[in-house]
């Protein structure tokens, strides 16, 4: 349950990040989501890798 | 009463543009009034619900002790760029001591923590923003 709140508030974060840098860069609200979306899913992608790629390391390591 | 709120407006922004440091203060303490008075409802709102519902969900999950510059200092300094919503808190909960650690810290504290210093982070974009919208519109000489 503690993992998943923990969770919960780590995408939450991602996503408020992402949004907030994309309105630093877009004028309207609407071209602003979607660069906001796209900035999200790079970011969980990106750390979803990196996570993945240590698992990985930590398995063949013993 | 619309163009006295416009009058109003508009005289706040000749004054913010004229004092920069002002502005500054300003965008710092009220995240997002500047771009309401620039007109961008939308960011203004974006941007104050982002900064003070990342504060608030982080003082919850610290049990309202996640502000101290004893303990972290550093994030205590990004925790200070989030304006009004540190201010307020230190105003009500102060700082906390060492004897209220004592077996009962919270398991999100961490979390809680770095909430709020995002909070505080994603405010001093808010500022850059807000400060170069303000500028950026003076210099094409398509503000006012």
């Amino acid at each position: 349950m503690e993992m998943a709140i923990k969770l919960l508030m780590f995408v939450a974060g991602t996503f408020g990040i992402c949004i907030v840098s994309a309105a630093v860069r877009e004028d309207d609200w609407r071209p602003l989501l979607r660069r906001g979306l796209r900035y999200f899913a790079i970011a969980i992608s990106a750390i979803s890798a990196i996570v993945i790629v240590m698992m990985l390391v930590q398995a063949f390591l013993g | 009463m619309a163009q006295d709120k416009g009058g109003i407006r508009e005289a706040t922004l000749r004054v913010l543009r004229a004092v920069p440091p002002l502005a500054l203060i300003t965008a710092w303490l009220l995240p997002g009034f500047v771009h309401l008075l620039l007109g961008k409802r939308f960011h203004a709102a974006l941007f104050l619900i982002c900064v003070v519902v990342f504060f608030v969900v982080g003082d919850i999950a610290s049990d309202f002790y996640g502000v101290s510059s004893h303990y972290h200092f550093y994030a205590f300094v990004a925790q200070l760029c989030a304006g009004v919503p540190v201010l307020v808190h230190l105003a009500v909960c102060g700082q906390p001591s060492s004897d209220i650690f004592v077996g009962r810290i919270s398991p999100y504290y961490d979390a809680g923590v770095i909430y709020m210093m995002v909070a505080g982070l994603l405010n001093v974009a808010a500022v850059a923003d807000a400060l170069e919208r303000l500028y950026r519109r003076t210099q094409d000489g398509d503000g006012d």
